[in-house]
């Protein structure tokens, strides 16, 4: 199947207003004219009109880019497991008390405490505004 | 290999795209979880979904043809990989499982 240009191919490309178009800067741009498409054609469907067309697919791109760009965010914060990390936390540890440098082993644990605190932070402050948007 | 967990939403997102065959994209993806649900559905969350699905390598994507009512925009059609097969077949078995130990326990109540 060939996948044309639409921004060049058809004149209906502006159809979409402009404040849409800037809403859809949201969306990431694999998916964006295919979100766009989409949103047409059921407004086409719904026989939605002038200015209650243009708060209908401003509201629905709007509410689809933030979801997309939260989970996009999410998938910055990968939790690694914490399992592992105290293993590794476990073994280092060991490692470095035999050798007598208990208050290198302290440092690293506030170091990596704080680091971890963080990310729990940014990962429930995201699942948490996801929760409440409904994903 | 370990089991793929699927939340509520990327279950019934996968069953949608699998009862449409060819024609799964977003809008009729979307009447679909609506219609079998019985939910009001957003759009947003079966596209959050759909992402999900596609990073769990679960569904693949691709466009099509441009059409003049969508503006010239191609439509997105998803498509289920042996992957997404696999873990609707597992959870179906959990499921099962799960309710014939628990069939006569709700009878009971």
């Amino acid at each position: 199947m060939a996948i044309q240009n639409p921004a060049t191919d058809y004149t209906e490309y502006g159809a979409v207003p402009r404040s849409v178009r800037l809403l859809a800067r949201l969306v990431p741009s694999a998916e964006r004219e295919s979100l766009l498409g989409d949103l047409i054609e059921d407004a086409a469907c719904r026989d939605l009109r002038g200015a209650r067309r243009t708060a209908w697919l401003a509201s629905e791109c709007a509410t689809v880019g933030a979801g997309l760009s939260l989970e996009r965010l999410r998938g910055w914060f990968v939790m690694p497991p914490v399992r592992e990390v105290v293993a590794g936390l476990a073994i280092d540890g060991r490692g470095m008390m035999r050798h007598g440098s208990t208050g290198g082993v302290l440092r690293a644990i506030a170091f990596v405490g704080s680091i971890a605190t963080l990310v729990l932070g940014v990962e429930l402050l995201v699942g948490s505004l996801m929760s409440a948007a409904g994903f | 290999m370990a089991r793929t967990d699927l939340g509520d939403m990327e279950h019934l997102v996968l069953l949608a795209i699998l009862r449409l065959g060819q024609e799964a994209y977003g809008i009729p993806i979307l009447d679909e979880v609506c219609a079998r649900s019985g939910r009001e559905v957003s759009r947003a969350t079966v596209y959050v979904a759909l992402k999900r699905l596609e990073q769990k390598g679960l569904v693949t994507s691709k466009l099509g043809d441009s059409t003049p009512e969508r503006g010239g925009r191609a439509k997105r059609y998803f498509k289920l990989k042996p992957s997404g097969l696999k873990a609707l077949r597992e959870s179906r078995e959990m499921f099962l499982s799960l309710w014939r130990d628990y069939e006569s326990v709700l009878e009971k109540a």
